[in-house]
């Protein structure tokens, strides 16, 4: 083949133990990610809903295919790089040659990527079919809208009157599939729960369709996706699936409009939240029909505020109305010690506290 | 005495006219370029048209009358400046000189009857999507006539200079193939803005 | 047909025997000396080292914003950046690193290297070249202008509307973005035009398609493609600018359409990152068969493969959109042809290792770099057929593996064979070789820091972590990977200023290289390190695709003749080619230096800082002025043979 004349060039040994170092740290890695780390709440290869399964299933899949394509490669490549050679002649040492063919072994390699490739795009696009549509008539439909930085949602009835807006916790009636309609009301957002499906945008002057399943009832993740922002990092979503008929109770409680406050400082905290929060926040039933802010008839029913960011107690909630910006920096409620006394904020705070 | 020869058997211009010049080579690729942004310019119309979901345009129909003719007239310059340069290749300078003076004024009243149809146009660039393409694509085509204009300017300056003759026209020929462009384009332009609303269909309800 | 009366016999000599020719062409070709030259200088050598400095000082810029961005993201809930600043500085790291400098540092190199491969004595139009320079510094300082008062663009580099638009981003910096990437636009137009003619017209005689090098193939398939892809991204920004200044109802969502936004800008975008990586790769095809003493196996795939990738490219651009909401069939296909262009790389992958197996690797730094980046390649294109998969890709994009995805193919595919191009060429264009000791240590450096912080960003993403979010909190799975990251950003960084050093030693205290220190076989290495401001004395005869390795080949299409060639020295003269063969046809005329380029990119500036101001009467005299210098650039000339030689 021409190659007995020439010397062997320059060898080392320390790339190819790094190398091969690099391809152990990578199967490490992938093996951790494997386990379904029970910390990582938005594993979606770990996924739970029949729309991420059967995408974990593909994703797997793909990722077998990527790391032993890479692997064999690499492998070739680094063989290349230190197989021996026979020893070149004094003298000649980096003499050029047009030793060898190696076209053959390059046909030969592209035709089974080649087929490899097509297999994986004939699955790829039966899994996209699969999961395109909800495979049952969905129910139940709920609008999300996406607003900078919160989420909204309308959970529609055909009978208008069982119709009702909440916010950033969605409740979700476990193990059947739900029609979602996907709206905004300024920027681009995009609609994701990890463990129960992919994701979507929510894009004004236009309305996405998509559906989403959780077969058991738990806390679901997820989190805007589309850079929609200063808080962009902050506009994070939580999805609650419940039974049936705790589903049906959640539903028929959400519907009612408050009760009328009955302690004196509640009382005296409505009329503030009536002069100084309802231009922004609505809660039904009450004079109270801002639009700009969630809808808080029922706040106290959700387990988080500012968008899922803090929990729902009363420091965070005197935290936030006092001043929110220095919670979320950039959030679209002004600090309210502007508008409202430290008494009077008190009073807020109990009024809202009767908002279950 | 073998160590001065010749490479080629017929001697080389130098510059080059036509697709010898670089400058020819260049002024097509500059072409390529435009006729991309007017490609994504009506792929932008015919975007927004299809997803519109009220009337196409909101406005209907636009009227043909002027357009009409302003677009013969636009489409003739092409002619005359073609006269022009076969004028040139021939000697014939001052018939060449003439022609080009004349494709300038046709040019100049094509770009004067657009500002007219601009102003018998009821809605602005900012009353809604339609207006703001429809200006837009008219306008930055009107700006590819005056740049043309100027060109051509330039052109007949230097050919009463008496820079150019029969052997030395590249320029002329060079920007001339600019100036046809701005003259097909344009027929893509009518064909969109101006035919197609009439043969409905395509725009919505 | 009777020949023109300018015509004339191109005389073929001997080097030897032309004993005043370099003086002669010396004072042709570069009649004035010291800093001012590098003001009018029209000389693609000069020209290219401006780019090559420019983009490696915006590399370094960009470099820094990354640090920041990274510590910020260490450990969860951090507030060492708030999201005001990583907002501005994320956005600017991409608009840095893609726009300012992964096309430029390409386009320099080959403004560099070009003409001395392909045996010409600058590009087609050497004037438009220098705008092309200036253009770019300018429009890159005008996108910087508002950073220092803390009013960058803050909307990613792919700037979605509508929150691009003037309700959801008052404030200058949208309006800097979009006017200085129509700025940007010009230059790029500028000198992809400028490749695409020289390569059309200024090869030497015999230097036919089938013995181009493969770089000259990627940069030419990159530039045709960026011909007609450039003016998409102009016409978005210049849209979005209206939308912003002039009421104009585009992208807003009242009645525009938010989506024509991404159309536009990703019929631009993916084509583009084809072009930010096709010359790339062309860099190691044609540096491999040096470092393996071979030529390369499958010249003809590669370069098809080539064309291929940046046709099939043009179909892809939705694959940025599978969660917009598409039809499921515009999907399906846009999907499989994404997945169908990784046929065309990896034809080019095996080639490559092919080189190398049936070769004699000799371990430079720059073999090293060449090497790695075939392993990079890999794994960044196995990530990228991941994202293609429609329904995974619902998963996986705006997650943080589509930004590992995309590090290891741009890095991977562009700054390693950049790097490594730079230890190959250095030599030639400073005549000093770089330090081959610190190289290998600034290569294991980088390597190493490139992977660790990399590759545990594809796990990040499939654990769930979003993209372009300034902080986290604990809880998600994403801490230590998220610090190991920032470790391995730090160790990447320290490899690349270990390469900084080497530049900054070995320009003074490097080995003297010779014209070709790696025994390489292009024609670039032919001539004297620094090659002189004419290139070649006489234009060389090219008689194969390996001219300086002819003799150990013993090629059986010709021998090349590289002493003897053509004497153009009439003026500044280059040889005119045909399209396919390269049979002398012409003789060109190099146009002399002058400042009117330079001038034309400063009226540029003006016109744009006045349209940005909405300052009417800065931006009317601009446009005089521009009328005023273009009339200058184009007035014919006589030395130019524009026009008759007996008019005044």
């Amino acid at each position: 083949m021409g190659y007995e004349v020439l010397p062997r060039a320059g060898r080392t040994v320390g790339p190819r133990r790094l190398k091969f170092w690099c391809c152990r740290a990578m199967l490490i890695a992938l093996a951790i990610s494997l386990a379904g780390c029970s910390s990582a709440p938005m594993n979606y290869l770990d996924a739970e809903g029949p729309i991420a399964k059967q995408i974990a299933e593909l994703g797997w899949g793909f990722i077998m295919i990527s790391f032993w394509s890479t692997v064999i490669v690499t492998g070739f490549l680094l063989i290349a790089l230190f197989k021996r050679r026979p020893p070149q002649l004094a003298g000649h040492e980096g003499t050029v040659t047009r030793s060898g063919a190696g076209l053959t072994a390059v046909y030969s390699a592209t035709a089974l990527s080649s087929l490899v490739l097509l297999g994986s795009a004939v699955w790829m696009v039966s899994v996209t079919a699969a999961v395109i549509r909800p495979s049952r008539e969905t129910a139940l439909t709920i609008q999300v809208i996406g607003h900078q930085w919160w989420w909204e949602f309308r959970y529609l009835s055909p009978d208008t009157k069982q119709s009702f807006v909440t916010a950033n916790e969605m409740r979700l009636p476990a193990g059947e599939p739900v029609r979602l309609e996907l709206m905004s009301a300024d920027v681009i957002h995009s609609f994701w729960l990890p463990k129960l499906a992919g994701k979507t945008d929510l894009i004004p002057g236009q309305k996405n369709i998509t559906w989403i399943e959780a077969p058991k009832p738990g806390v679901y993740r997820g989190q805007c996706t589309e850079f929609c922002g200063l808080q962009h990092a902050s506009m994070l979503l939580r999805a609650v699936a419940e039974p049936r008929e705790a589903f049906g109770a959640w539903w028929k409680q959400q519907m009612r409009s408050s009760d009328p406050p009955t302690g004196g400082l509640a009382k005296e905290g409505q009329a503030v939240f009536t002069r100084a929060c309802a231009s922004c926040h609505a809660v039904s039933g009450t004079e109270a029909k801002g639009t700009f802010g969630p809808d808080l008839t029922h706040l106290m029913s959700r387990a988080q505020i500012g968008s899922n960011l803090l929990p729902n107690t009363r420091a965070y909630r005197a935290g936030w109305i006092a001043d929110a910006p220095s919670l979320k920096p950039g959030v679209r409620m002004p600090p309210m010690t502007r508008e409202i006394s430290g008494r009077e904020l008190q009073a807020v705070l109990a009024y809202i506290e009767t908002l279950h | 005495m073998t160590e001065v020869t010749t490479l080629t058997e017929v001697p080389l211009p130098t510059g080059g006219e036509g697709s010898r010049s670089v400058g020819w080579w260049g002024v097509l690729s500059l072409v390529a370029s435009e006729a991309a942004l007017f490609s994504y310019l009506l792929f932008s119309y015919f975007f927004v048209a299809i997803n519109a979901d009220t009337q196409w345009p909101p406005t209907g129909a636009p009227e043909l009358g002027l357009v009409s003719v302003n677009t013969v007239i636009l489409l003739s310059t092409s002619g005359t400046l073609w006269l022009a340069e076969r004028q040139l290749s021939g000697g014939y300078r001052r018939s060449s000189i003439a022609l080009q003076g004349l494709t300038i004024a046709l040019g100049a009243l094509f770009a004067g009857l657009q500002t007219v149809e601009w102003s018998n146009k009821d809605f602005s660039l900012s009353s809604h999507t339609y207006g703001s393409l429809f200006f837009t694509i008219t306008g930055i085509h009107l700006a590819h006539v005056v740049v043309g204009l100027l060109v051509l300017c330039f052109l007949m300056l230097w050919t009463i200079l008496g820079y150019f003759d029969a052997d030395h026209r590249r320029p002329l020929s060079i920007g001339s193939i600019y100036w046809h462009f701005v003259d097909v384009v344009w027929i893509f332009i009518f064909s969109s803005l101006y035919l197609s609303p009439h043969l409905g269909g395509l725009h919505g309800p | 047909m009777q020949a023109p009366r300018h015509a004339r016999y191109p005389r073929m000599a001997d080097v030897g025997k032309l004993p005043t020719v370099r003086q002669r062409l010396d004072a042709l070709f570069e009649p004035t000396t010291g800093w001012r030259s590098w003001l009018s200088t029209v000389d693609h050598k000069k020209l290219g080292i401006l780019y090559i400095v420019t983009a490696m000082a915006f590399l370094l810029i960009g470099g820094i914003e990354a640090l920041a961005l990274r510590v910020q993201l260490a450990y969860p809930s951090q507030t060492v950046l708030g999201p005001a600043a990583f907002n501005q500085i994320y956005t600017m790291h991409g608009i840095t690193m893609i726009f300012l400098y992964a096309l430029p540092i390409l386009s320099g190199i080959s403004i560099y290297i070009w003409p001395l491969m392909i045996g010409a004595r600058d590009l087609a139009f050497p004037r438009l070249n220098s705008f092309s320079y200036w253009t770019y510094l300018f429009a890159g300082l005008f996108l910087y202008s508002t950073f220092p008062l803390g009013l960058a663009p803050n909307n990613g580099w792919f700037n979605y509307a509508p929150r691009s638009g003037a309700t959801w981003n008052p404030g200058p910096g949208m309006d800097v973005f979009a006017l200085g990437m129509v700025m940007l636009g010009l230059s790029t137009t500028a000198s992809s035009i400028n490749f695409v003619v020289t390569l059309a017209r200024l090869r030497a005689p015999g230097m036919s398609v089938n013995r181009l090098p493969i770089f000259v193939w990627g940069t030419v398939t990159a530039s045709v493609a960026n011909i007609v892809i450039i003016p998409t991204v102009s016409l978005a920004f210049a849209m979005l600018w209206l939308d912003r200044n002039y009421g104009t109802h585009f992208f807003d969502g009242y009645g525009g359409a938010p989506i024509l936004w991404q159309h536009l800008f990703w019929l631009f975008g993916h084509p583009w990152v084809y072009a930010l990586v096709l010359p790339a790769m062309g860099i190691v095809s044609d540096g491999l068969p040096t470092f393996c003493r071979r030529p390369l196996v499958g010249y003809t795939l590669v370069a098809l493969s080539t064309v291929t990738t940046m046709m099939i490219g043009f179909g892809v651009w939705v694959h940025h959109m599978f969660a917009t909401g598409l039809s499921p069939m515009a999907m399906a296909v846009m999907g499989a042809a994404s997945i169908a262009i990784s046929i065309p790389s990896a034809i080019a992958v095996f080639c490559w290792i092919a080189t190398i197996w049936e070769g004699r690797p000799v371990f430079t730094t720059a073999f090293l770099y060449f090497a790695a980046m075939i392993f990079l390649f890999v794994a960044g294109g196995v990530s990228g057929f991941m994202t293609a998969a429609v329904a995974l890709d619902w998963q996986l994009t705006d997650t943080y593996f589509v930004v590992a995805h995309l590090h290891y193919v741009l890095l991977g595919i562009n700054v390693f064979p950049v790097i490594g191009g730079i230890y190959y060429w250095f030599p030639k264009m400073t005549g000093r070789l770089l330090d081959e000791r610190i190289g290998k240590i600034g290569f294991w450096l980088s390597f190493v820091g490139f992977n660790a912080a990399f590759f545990p960003m594809h796990i990040l993403g499939l654990l769930g972590m979003p993209r372009r979010i300034y902080t986290y909190q604990p809880g998600f799975g994403w801490n230590g990977l998220n610090l190991a990251v920032s470790i391995g950003a730090a160790i990447f960084a320290l490899g690349m200023a270990v390469f900084i050093v080497n530049v900054a030693r070995s320009l003074k205290h490097g080995r003297p290289a010779g014209n070709d220190p790696w025994g390489s076989y292009s024609l670039e290495w032919s001539v004297s390190s620094p090659p002189p401001p004419y290139n070649f004395a006489v234009i060389p005869l090219v008689g194969s695709r390996h001219p300086l390795w002819e003799e150990a080949l013993d090629e059986v299409t010709g021998r090349s003749t590289l002493d003897r060639g053509l004497v153009l020295d009439h003026g500044r003269e280059t040889i005119g080619t045909t399209l396919l063969d390269s049979i002398p046809d012409a003789i060109l005329k190099v146009a002399p230096e002058t400042y009117v380029p330079l001038l034309l990119s400063i009226a540029t500036l003006v016109l744009f800082v006045g349209l940005l101001l909405h300052a009417a009467i800065v931006t009317a005299i601009s446009l005089v002025a521009i009328v005023a210098l273009v009339a200058t650039w184009l007035w014919p000339r006589i030395s130019l043979a524009q026009r008759r030689e007996d008019t005044r």
